[in-house]
């Protein structure tokens, strides 16, 4: 009886030991997903966005923006060295796969949610609501949304979405297009329309912008744009 | 070390005066047949000369270098850095006025074989000769044919931006002296004529030793020290031996492995990163598998050397305990996913951390710079799709990846010193493209 007991607590000490190091170590899966946590370190899972990070959400963009955006990092056409370092290796087929990807995935609502939590600049979000729908015509700058579409969501099949996306990212970025440090395709769009945006444009719009809750999905692609805009071949 | 360069430097300008009467005589380039047991395993052997020399582009990855970022294959314009400053790739297209459409096979010939331009000019031996010497000639005239076969493209050469007293040309007559011996290959009839092909590709062409050997103060490579390993200069990253030492070189790699990692980036255990994912995405994954392999036998052969830069035996340091708890959470918490609990990694995705000589080597710079900046392995034909590692850098502090470090590398077996969060901050900065 006693050998029983001690036979009995003896297998299920090895069952428990042997539970352990199953349970450790998560199912590898060979998934896209899987391949691809080298991205969703900085942009979150599934590729939605990190709560307070410069970094932007990638989900949910149009499959053609991701796809010549990664082609730029990889040929070096945008800077950002570690982006350009990760891809430096990696085919046309495999970066369209990634494109596809993060294309298809669903948004966070958590990103937003948080952000919207801090306190927020009224006079800048109340002009940036005023210049993403209105522009300025009078200064030759569209409103945003004749391009990016009425929620901000994107157009297809390349024109990225900027509803949500992190502030001090919008605020880089545009400020480059003014500076000159980002070289698009010609004609270069987005930098004729930074160059006529005050700072505090560029500050008003992005807080407008990142306040917003991306939902939904892109438009579809219009015939006409206010300003001709180049495309990466 | 930069005064003791400075004095080589200026106490060989008296030795310039004499290159100008011995240096430069012209000699009619020599014939360098290729060896007949060589031909018999030359996989290309039969191919048309474009095609030959296409296949030996990509054994000498031509491309790795004569093609900056986005620019167009073989126009140059690479910036090389070196501890004397940056070398600009050249253009090597058959444009007439900006690459070498001028030039004729025995100008290429000389080139490669002599270390010297079109006008007889010395070449800079970041362009590296010491190898190409030992090129054949019919293989030379073959990849003379294939680069004369590429579309033309204009773009002038960037002027070179060494600083002074390199930036003179003809003090390399000093180096050459020190470093560079003109010469064939010649087959060693004490191996088979597999193994003699490995060597012809693996010190010729494929210029291996160039970047797996280390560098003295001069940048020249001293001949016992070839293939034991080396800091590449300026790029901060270290290139391990390629001897048969167990823990820093090939000891512990079966022939098949090696091949696989040329082929593919990936081997069961393994997986390239750095400039060597570079060399396998231009170059070795085109190569027949028999070269691979003649490549691996000859590698394999190599005995290990007194400068092998093994790891050294650890005692356990107090210090490290704290490390070592703090580097326990962070590995549970960032790397555990995909490296697994035991270190065992995933086959072919993820690599091994157990006896990993790049995980447990001497120099900590390898995977330091693995987790700050993470990285692909290439895309190549057999390995189209490959599983990347995020950078940590934007995540971890200093700590938190000196503490992860110091833990992989004392762990599963592993027994090496402990990564200190100041060598982490040093590699912070480094440029990684």
């Amino acid at each position: 009886m006693r050998i029983a007991r001690l036979v009995a607590a003896a297998t299920c000490l090895v069952a428990s030991a042997s539970a352990q190091t199953v349970a450790t170590d998560r199912p590898f899966e060979d998934t896209i997903a899987q391949r691809l946590r080298a991205c969703t370190g900085c942009h979150g899972d599934r590729g939605a966005g990190v709560v307070d990070s410069a970094f932007p959400r990638i989900a949910g963009q149009p499959v053609d923006y991701l796809f010549a955006q990664l082609r730029a990092f990889r040929d070096g056409a945008r800077t950002y060295a570690p982006m350009n370092f990760l891809l430096a290796r990696q085919s046309d087929g495999y970066l369209r796969e990634m494109a596809t990807y993060f294309s298809a995935q669903p948004q966070d609502p958590r990103v937003v949610d948080t952000r919207a939590l801090k306190p927020v600049d009224r006079a800048a979000f109340d002009a940036g609501r005023a210049l993403v729908h209105e522009g300025r015509p009078a200064d030759g700058v569209p409103a945003c949304v004749a391009c990016h579409g009425p929620t901000m969501m994107g157009t297809l099949p390349a024109i990225p979405a900027l509803a949500g996306l992190p502030r001090d990212l919008m605020i880089e970025q545009i400020g480059s297009w003014k500076t000159g440090g980002h070289r698009s395709p010609e004609p270069n769009c987005m930098a004729t329309i930074a160059s006529r945006m005050s700072g505090g444009d560029i500050v008003a719009a992005a807080t407008w912008l990142s306040l917003q809750q991306p939902a939904g999905v892109p438009e579809a692609p219009r015939e006409a744009l206010p300003i001709a805009c180049g495309r990466a071949p | 070390m930069n005064r003791r360069r400075l004095a080589l430097a200026i106490g060989v300008v008296v030795g310039v005066v004499a290159a100008g009467v011995f240096g430069l005589r012209s000699s009619k380039p020599p014939s360098s047949p290729l060896d007949a047991t060589l031909v018999a395993v030359d996989p290309v052997a039969n191919r048309d000369p474009v095609e030959r020399g296409r296949y030996l582009a990509a054994a000498g990855d031509c491309i790795g270098c004569h093609q900056a970022r986005g620019g167009e294959p073989y126009a140059g314009g690479l910036a090389v850095p070196t501890p004397f400053g940056r070398i600009y790739t050249t253009n090597i297209t058959p444009d007439r006025e900006t690459g070498i459409g001028t030039w004729s096979a025995d100008d290429f010939w000389r080139a490669l074989h002599e270390g010297k331009g079109k006008h007889g000019e010395y070449l800079y031996p970041a362009f590296p000769y010491p190898n190409y010497t030992r090129i054949a000639r019919a293989d030379a005239d073959a990849l003379f044919a294939f680069l004369m076969a590429q579309r033309p493209v204009r773009r002038p050469n960037t002027p070179h931006a060494l600083r002074f007293p390199y930036s003179m040309r003809p003090l390399l007559v000093v180096w050459r002296a020190l470093y560079f011996r003109e010469g064939a290959f010649q087959s060693d009839p004490a191996h088979d004529a597999e193994w003699n092909r490995g060597a012809y590709l693996s010190s010729g062409l494929g210029h291996c030793v160039a970047c797996h050997s280390p560098r003295n103060g001069f940048g020249g490579i001293a001949v016992d020290d070839e293939l034991t390993g080396g800091l590449i200069p300026e790029q901060n990253w270290y290139a391990p031996s390629l001897t048969s030492h167990v823990e820093a070189g090939l000891g512990s790699w079966s022939i098949d492995e090696v091949v696989q990692l040329l082929k593919h980036g990936v081997t069961e255990r393994y997986a390239v990163f750095g400039p060597m994912a570079e060399v396998v995405h231009d170059g070795t994954q085109h190569l027949d598998e028999r070269d691979l392999r003649a490549m691996a036998v000859y590698l394999k052969s190599l005995p290990p050397k007194a400068s092998d830069d093994a790891p050294p035996i650890q005692t356990t340091a107090t210090m490290r305990e704290d490390l070592m708890k703090r580097g326990a959470r962070v590995y549970a918490d960032a790397c555990v996913d995909c490296h697994r609990t035991n270190g065992e990694g995933v086959a072919r995705a993820y690599p091994v951390l157990a006896q990993n000589p790049s995980v447990i080597m001497n120099s900590t710079i390898n995977a330091i710079r693995m987790v700050l900046n993470g990285g692909f392995p290439p895309s190549t034909d057999g390995n189209p799709r490959p599983y990347g590692m995020p950078p940590f850098a934007q995540r971890l502090s200093d700590e938190d990846i000196a503490a992860v470090l110091t833990y992989v590398r004392n762990s599963w077996g592993n027994r090496a010193p402990a990564v200190s969060p100041a060598d982490v901050q040093r590699y912070r900065s480094v440029p990684v493209d």
